[in-house]
């Protein structure tokens, strides 16, 4: 890019800073310590599809957001749109919102923290969802005029947020299960047999037999030659993920993390076994509930970045 | 590895930094060669600017907040893709405008309003009526123009002598008076072909439909057969005029999930695009009841077509976007 260009470009860059808000999260390490709540508008994506949601409801055991398709782009929006003017946003510009678009949002599809709305302002929204309602205009908040003319970039872009919404609902949901599994057979393999097959540490041995590590394919199968059952009969002896640690695992404050470590994108196992890293850290300590279960999630955290 | 560059510039200077600016020159790079005639190659960097004054204070936003680098360029190419079509969409627009005007001066059913830029019908009086947009979207569609499109290029034809005039009549019979810009607005909607400056498929569309026009309507069964074939020619002239792309729209316009599938987009795309044939095919078969005839025809003709369709319309979903 010629230097005059590049200069102009800067100049640009100074005039729109980015919100003072958003610029803090992103130091202090974005939602670490957010949980999702009513008012936020957060970043969402999954399979390489963006968009932006303004969370309405949240259902907490579902681990899903009732939520709307906005957008910061200008000149995006069609009849079905209200734009919340730049001077009432927590960002620096308008913020285009699609209350009658809403969607059920598994909390697996939400990212960052954006900014969070003053409770009038989504009120307003909640009111936009029935279409005939008449918007206080006074309050800084409007219906778009008409739809954009066929094929035009607002056209394309209202269009394509609303796909983005299709995309962001069908990523996975919390399954709920109940906890009342048998524990795995501790008697079942010796020790020493699984420190020496799998070249692991006592501890990690016995992290194993109570079924609170996830065994790699190759261990699995290694560790079912060695004992004479079958790789089923090895696997049967994992415990399943407590629901308490279950639904942590969904928070979007995780997903940093869960994001870094998956292999070609694979949220769901980098989520299964960063869940069962925070399990076996549990064999050595007791206490449950969904506070405790964050504090060891936590610790993993320090962990893996040592 | 995925790096977040970007963001964490953005967050140590308060604003977005060099790799930001890289990232945007690179999108640009790749994306203004597929809109043709929009800017010479060493105009790029003006075109960035252009963007980044024009799409803030929501982009740094926007960029800021995207995961890692690689959905930063992800947003910025949709962010442009849309930025330049609009761009591209403004250099018919304007001549589309002179056009009207040049109309609107000539003829003598016009007048000029009070209010600057605005036009009534000589013969009505200088005052708004209450009017929405759906009522005057649905006057020019009931209007009939016939659109020509000259063999090898260049303008396209609105209309035969005194049409464009009486729908523009229709209009200000309805709104009373009507700026420039808003009876542009509608005529591209009307006329969408008119903004697909440089699309090449038009060039090969043949006039041979004149002498139908002559045809007046009469139930002698001789009449009515020979209407039929005319309106099979015709329909097969239309056919000619389709893109595979449209030619999927019609064959699953009655299943929106097939037709998503089939185009490789959401159901929302989907809508638009079966909006956007309607618009094209009553613009160029004409709404009257013998365009429909041809209409059907040629719906017929694209149903009985086998295979002939192709499964992925990429390419061609590129083409039409980068008009």
């Amino acid at each position: 890019m010629p230097s005059e260009a590049a200069e102009r470009w800067f100049a640009l860059a100074k005039q729109f800073p980015v919100s003072p808000k958003l610029r803090e999260r992103v130091l202090r390490g974005s939602s670490q310590t957010d949980s999702v709540q009513s008012g936020q508008l957060r970043q969402a994506d999954w399979r390489d599809i963006s968009a932006m949601l303004v969370i309405d409801q949240v259902d907490d055991d579902g681990a899903l957001a009732w939520a709307y398709p906005a957008t910061l782009e200008p000149n995006v929006a069609d009849s079905r749109a209200v734009i919340i003017d730049a001077e009432r946003t927590p960002v620096g510009g308008a913020i285009g919102v699609w209350p009658t678009e809403a969607a059920w949002v598994p909390f697996a599809a939400l990212d960052a923290i954006i900014a969070t709305l003053p409770p009038t302002l989504l009120s307003v929204l909640r009111t936009a969802q029935q279409p005939e309602t008449l918007l206080d205009t006074a309050g800084g908040v409007h219906r778009a005029h008409a739809d954009p003319s066929p094929g035009s970039g607002s056209a394309l872009g209202t269009d394509e947020l609303l796909d983005a919404l299709e995309t962001l609902r069908e990523a996975p949901r919390l399954t709920v299960r109940d906890d009342s599994q048998p524990p795995a057979d501790i008697s079942a393999i010796a020790l020493p047999t699984i420190m020496q097959v799998l070249r692991v540490s006592q501890p990690r041995a016995m992290a194993i037999r109570l079924g609170k590590e996830q065994l790699t394919a190759d261990e699995t199968r290694a560790l079912a030659a060695a004992v004479g059952v079958t790789e089923t009969a090895i696997e049967a002896l994992r415990l399943p993920l407590p629901r308490e640690l279950d639904r942590e695992l969904q928070e979007p404050r995780w997903r940093p993390m869960i994001r870094a470590s998956a292999v070609d994108g694979d949220e769901t196992a980098a989520r299964a076994q960063l869940g069962y890293e925070a399990f076996q850290l549990a064999a050595r300590q007791t206490g449950s509930g969904r506070e405790l279960w964050r504090q060891r999630l936590e610790t993993v955290r320090n962990l893996r970045s040592r | 590895m995925e790096t977040t560059i970007i963001r964490d510039e953005a967050a140590a200077l308060g604003h977005l930094g060099v790799a930001a600016l890289k990232m945007m020159a690179a999108v640009f790079t790749a994306q203004v060669p597929r809109f043709p005639g929009l800017v010479p190659p060493d105009e790029i960097s003006d075109l960035v600017n252009q963007f980044f004054a024009d799409k803030n204070p929501g982009y740094v936003d926007a960029v800021t907040a995207a995961p890692n680098d690689a959905a930063a360029t992800r947003l910025t190419r949709k962010w442009a893709e849309r930025w330049l079509v609009d761009r591209v969409r403004q250099h018919p627009w304007g001549a589309l405008r002179n056009r009207l005007e040049k109309r609107l001066e000539r003829s003598p059913l016009f007048a000029p309003s009070a209010v600057a830029h605005y036009w009534r019908e000589a013969s009505g009086e200088d005052a708004d009526r209450p009017h929405t947009h759906a009522q005057l979207r649905a006057t020019a569609l009931a209007a009939r123009v016939d659109v020509t499109f000259p063999t090898g290029g260049g303008a396209v034809t609105l209309g035969r002598a005194g049409q464009l005039e009486e729908l523009i009549r229709r209009l200000l019979h309805v709104a009373g008076r009507l700026s420039v810009s808003d009876i542009t607005r509608i005529c591209a909607d009307r006329f969408p072909s008119v903004m697909l400056s440089g699309d090449a498929h038009l060039s090969a569309v043949q006039s041979d439909d004149a002498g139908l026009d002559e045809a007046p309507a009469d139930p002698d069964a001789v009449q009515v057969a020979a209407d039929r074939i005319r309106e099979a020619i015709r329909g097969e002239t239309l056919l000619r005029l389709l893109t595979d792309k449209e030619r999927l729209v019609i064959r699953h316009s009655e299943d929106m999930t097939a037709l998503a599938r089939a185009l490789g987009v959401g159901r929302s795309s989907a809508y638009s695009a079966k909006a956007q044939l309607q618009a094209r095919l009553i613009e160029l078969a004409g709404d009257d009841e013998r365009g429909m005839a041809a209409l059907k025809s040629m719906i017929g003709l694209v149903l009985d077509e086998d295979g002939a369709v192709p499964s992925s319309p990429s390419d061609d979903l590129e083409d039409t976007r980068a008009i």
